[in-house]
């Protein structure tokens, strides 16, 4: 939720979701070159509106690589203050790494942060990391120690605290992370 | 082979092995127990040995071949070196040393047919290997040989029976200076405000698989206060 609050707050959010109503069927680099914004900055409003179901995208397949064209679908957005705080209630609590055989990770010592999580051996799933995640998981302590607390990770990190609950969670599911108590 | 070549190998055995043997002894800071130290010298020598040999009957009849291979060797070095340093790994003044002891005795192959420049460049690194042995006397924390010894002592205090992280430990607390150092197995890098600590998986195993937050803290507080000359030895 935390991160279509995000993007709503940017300033040319309405901008994009606008010109995508007026214009169905466009692809990402349409709208970048028609509204001159960033290419990136389009792609993350559209991923993000694309979760929570407020555009569609089909794939086209033509000549060179597929792109993918979106559709506005448009929607409500309620807001769960209870559930925002339940996952900021989070921030204390102590986290440390899991042993597992099965992990291993892809990391760049120098700017000391994880690019990948490899799960399954080298030949198998590979998790991409966002720079601040890469940051966060490089912080984390090791197996059999005291933990560390989510909240302060996230400010070594230089990640928000929500971002950073999130992050546990999916990384708890695939096995990388483990919770150790509440502070 | 004749006598004199017979003499001449059991001589450089015998050199190397008591060298080995005084390195370790001394460099350590008497911290690696007297056993230890003589199985790794022998192991060293053992491998040391029939792999210098085999060089040397292999490169004695190919010497196009050697030559190619002492350029390939170089040139990684310095590639390595200046890469490292564009890095900040460490400080700049141990690979220019690395670069100027490994460099003369690579370039000897270059000249096989020139007695003169040969002894010249064996003697070159000579003062600088020296002078190197002086420097981690004084400074040990840069010897892998005082880190393997302070390790001995760090594992008996740790809990023991823990589990095992393929990723770096960092620390924080630092020397305040870069640098790196570490033994067989085990990585330190200092950096400005932080260590980083990279253990293999073998060598966690070999040491009792030791808790690795714990393990870490210690080992960089054991290498900070050396750093600082406040350690009691």
């Amino acid at each position: 939720m935390i991160d279509l609050i995000k993007v709503m707050s940017s300033e040319r959010f309405f901008e994009v979701t606008e010109y995508l109503k007026l214009n169905p069927n466009v692809n990402a680099s349409s709208i970048s070159s028609n509204l001159n914004i960033h290419i990136i900055t389009v792609q993350r409003y559209l991923e993000v509106l694309e979760k929570y179901g407020f555009v569609s995208s089909r794939e086209k397949r033509g000549i060179g690589r597929p792109s993918k064209t979106y559709a506005f679908l448009g929607g409500k957005f309620t807001l769960d203050i209870d559930e925002l705080l339940n996952e900021y209630s989070l921030r204390n609590q102590k986290i440390r790494e899991k042993e597992n055989h099965d992990i291993s990770y892809n990391y760049d010592i120098d700017n000391e942060s994880i690019k990948q999580v490899i799960i399954g051996g080298r030949k198998g799933t590979k998790v991409e990391l966002e720079d601040k995640s890469g940051k966060f998981l490089w912080m984390l302590p090791p197996p059999d120690s005291d933990g560390e607390s989510i909240e302060k990770l996230a400010s070594q990190s230089g990640m928000a605290v929500l971002d950073a609950v999130k992050f546990v969670r999916d990384m708890i599911e695939i096995g990388v992370m483990e919770v150790c108590s509440d502070e | 082979m004749n006598e004199d070549n017979i003499f001449f190998i059991i001589f450089f055995v015998l050199f190397m092995l008591i060298l080995q043997i005084l390195l370790r002894y001394f460099l350590s800071h008497k911290k690696l127990h007297i056993k230890k130290v003589f199985s790794q010298s022998f192991k060293q020598i053992l491998i040391m040995v029939p792999v210098l040999f085999l060089f040397m009957i292999f490169f004695s009849n190919n010497h196009w071949f050697s030559l190619i291979v002492t350029a390939v060797m170089l040139f990684l070095i310095i590639i390595s070196s200046i890469y490292n340093s564009v890095k900040k790994r460490d400080s700049i003044k141990r690979y220019l040393y690395s670069i100027l002891v490994y460099i003369p005795l690579f370039m000897m192959n270059f000249f096989q047919d020139n007695p003169i420049v040969i002894n010249i460049l064996a003697f070159i690194p000579l003062p600088m290997a020296v002078f190197y042995f002086v420097f981690l006397y004084r400074y040990p924390f840069y010897s892998q040989y005082w880190v393997e010894g302070s390790i001995d002592e760090i594992l008996s205090q740790v809990e023991k029976g823990c589990g095992y992280s393929p990723k770096p430990i960092t620390v924080f607390k630092s020397t305040g200076k870069r640098f790196i150092t570490g033994c067989r197995g085990l990585k330190i890098m200092f950096r400005e405000e932080k260590t980083i600590v990279r253990m293999s998986r073998k060598y966690h195993k070999a040491c009792g698989s030791p808790n690795l937050k714990e393990f870490s803290d210690r080992i960089t507080e054991k290498i900070i206060e050396r750093y600082r000359g406040e350690a009691d030895e």
